[in-house]
């Protein structure tokens, strides 16, 4: 992911925000990324226009040396579907669906996982976030570590190369934080870019670049 | 997304509680609306019984007590007058006919002259050719039992039998006039009372062989006249019957008859205002109906998606086009409808049975009365409201779709 004097204005009536200001960096694959500040600092913005959920307005951003701009409605959502894997601090997750269905979402559209696999793929993503025995639990069953951990498989459901997590341990405890911090840096360590937007110091035993980000610009990496 | 896929999708959503509500109130609109439609078909259906097939409304009776060869020569020189008869045809004669007796059911028929071989729709056979010939209604009960109280519908319709199956037999009419002899008649045809609204024991004889059997000498007629009170003396074959070519052109013969000096009416009398009345309020009310859905279901649907928002944003952040969220959408609102629809037809149909049931429109739920809406206009309704309804879902989603993901996802 490489962003080229990326800028974001949010156009008002009285006066327009500078919401980011020519930002400039890139993030590889193997590594884990940290994004701190103080409250709109812009960092959440950063982190979804990364995530192609938010638009730019102006400069540049790649991935996987795509051009986003030149970009179809139709490409863009293909490129979050099978590249990009989301985490967001209010979970995010469909209340009508059980867990492993949760999980199983972003495979209903991917060609690419056959439809006998979806299960079976989406029972060991929570295995391995050690969700094995809440399945069939709908998310207003679960704890808030429980269900930022299905939000967790879902974002890994399509083996997807970059996790960008907004706030991820925002509405957790400790011992929860302590598990997704560990989980996204075994995931790095398998060669996925992690990035993390929070603002709990914690993180900083696990990643292995702190971006700061104040008023819209990068302040030190 | 595959279709199974889709729809077990579909499924995990479908009972929401505003899917619920948007389900009752769509079988409450369509069943109003099947309703209205069924109302309107069965007044227009009434309306050319009484009105457009109606006879007796382009018939004139003139009335006359010296009616002479001049004033015959002064009628037949008006525009416009199809027939110019004797007022013997504007009577009737019965007939008891012992080939008809069943049991403890007494064979009887009415008999009415043809005035007209256009009067009539045969049905199986020929129309009337020759003397001796009877034309009989295809629904055909030759019993005396028709207006009996003690006599059911479900009797009554159990014994209705199809005309055709007595052609080519022959029976014979009584005769009223003491000159001649019993008339042998052959039938030949069987025609649609239903159209005509003839009562099922109706047939039809020449006008030749008419004048043989009816009644021959003037009578008179004793009848009570409402608006004076009183009863009134005629004489019933006194003065002529007069067939005019077109239901508009009646009153102006009339009136021309009337400035002759002729003591002429209109036969037969019809509130038309009441069929526009009876066939324009359910008209209204489905014009209502469609308004009031238009907006019950914009507003249903927008409060629909926007709950749904959320769950936009979470495909949307998953990879999901446009497209396939719009195809997921309109998947789960056909199904909706679908069910909603059929539900609602249910219903409207046990209404309707319900309705027969009760004999709510007395002797026509039996005989006449169809209220069932053809299949065809069923269908054309469902396809016209789902085309609406997907219609405005697709308007309001794709607005909704227009919003930034992270809007979305706010919620």
């Amino acid at each position: 992911m490489i962003l080229d004097n990326i800028e974001k204005i949010y156009y008002m009536k009285s006066n327009d925000i500078k919401a980011l200001n020519n930002i400039n960096c890139s993030f590889e694959k193997g590594k884990f990324y940290a994004i701190m500040g103080h409250s709109g600092s812009g960092k959440s913005t950063l982190i979804n226009i990364l995530g192609l959920i938010d638009s730019y307005t102006s400069g540049k951003y790649t991935i996987n040396g795509k051009d986003v701009t030149k970009l179809s409605e139709k490409e863009l959502a293909n490129l979050r579907m099978r590249n990009i894997g989301f985490i967001f601090q209010e979970f995010y997750l469909d209340e009508n669906l059980k867990a492993f269905e949760n999980v199983m979402l972003p495979m209903l559209i991917n060609k690419e996982i056959k439809k006998s696999e979806r299960k079976t793929i989406s029972f060991k993503l929570l295995k391995f976030l050690g969700l094995d025995n809440r399945c069939y639990h709908y998310p207003k069953e679960l704890s808030g570590g429980e269900k930022q951990r299905v939000c967790l498989a879902r974002a890994l459901a399509n083996n997807p190369d970059f996790i960008l997590a907004d706030e991820p341990t925002g509405a957790l405890d400790e011992e929860n934080e302590k598990f997704v911090f560990k989980t996204l840096k075994e995931l790095s360590k398998q060669g996925k870019c992690v990035i993390v937007v929070t603002h709990s110091n914690i993180i900083k035993n696990y990643s292995d670049i702190v971006i700061n980000i104040s008023k819209g610009k990068i302040l030190e990496k | 997304m595959d279709l199974v896929t889709r729809i077990k999708y579909i499924k995990k959503h479908v009972l929401e509680k505003r899917n619920i509500i948007f389900t009752i109130i769509l079988i409450f609109i369509i069943i109003i609306i099947l309703c209205c439609l069924s109302t309107i078909k069965t007044f227009l259906f009434l309306k050319n019984f009484y009105i457009k097939n109606n006879l007796s409304l382009r018939t004139i009776l003139v009335k006359n007590p010296d009616f002479t060869e001049e004033d015959f020569e002064k009628i037949n020189s008006i525009d416009n007058i199809e027939l110019n008869v004797e007022m013997i045809f504007n009577s009737q004669t019965t007939s008891l006919i012992k080939e008809f007796n069943d049991g403890d059911l007494e064979g009887k028929i009415t008999i009415l002259p043809l005035l007209s071989k256009n009067d009539i729709k045969i049905i199986d056979g020929n129309n009337l050719n020759n003397s001796g010939e009877i034309i009989c209604p295809k629904k055909f009960y030759p019993y005396s039992t028709l207006y009996n109280e003690a006599y059911g519908e479900k009797i009554i319709s159990s014994k209705i039998m199809d005309g055709k199956k007595i052609l080519g037999k022959t029976f014979k009419i009584h005769s009223e006039n003491e000159l001649n002899d019993d008339l042998l008649v052959k039938v030949v045809g069987t025609y649609d009372g239903i159209s005509l609204n003839q009562q099922l024991d109706t047939c039809y004889i020449s006008m030749s062989d008419f004048k043989k059997v009816a009644f021959p000498y003037e009578r008179i007629d004793l009848w009570y006249d409402e608006n004076n009170e009183k009863h009134v003396e005629q004489f019933e074959y006194e003065g002529r019957l007069i067939r005019i070519d077109k239901k508009e052109n009646v009153n102006k013969v009339l009136t021309k008859l009337q400035k002759m000096g002729f003591n002429a009416y209109i036969s037969g009398v019809v509130d038309t205002n009441y069929y526009t009345i009876m066939i324009l309020i359910p008209t209204i009310v489905i014009f209502i109906s469609l308004l009031l859905a238009i907006v019950i279901v914009s507003s249903i649907i927008k409060k629909k998606i926007l709950y749904q928002q959320k769950n936009l944003g979470i495909l949307k952040v998953s990879g999901y086009t446009n497209s396939e969220i719009i195809k997921n959408n309109l998947c789960e609102t056909f199904l909706i409808y679908t069910f909603s629809f059929a539900i609602a037809f249910i219903i409207y149909y046990s209404l309707l049975n319900i309705l027969k049931y009760y004999r709510f429109l007395g002797e026509f739920t039996l005989y006449n009365i169809d209220l069932n809406l053809n299949y065809i206009y069923v269908s054309l309704i469902y396809f016209i409201f789902l085309f609406l309804i997907l219609l405005i879902n697709l308007k309001v989603l794709k607005k909704s779709l227009k919003i930034d993901v992270i809007e979305l996802l706010k919620d």
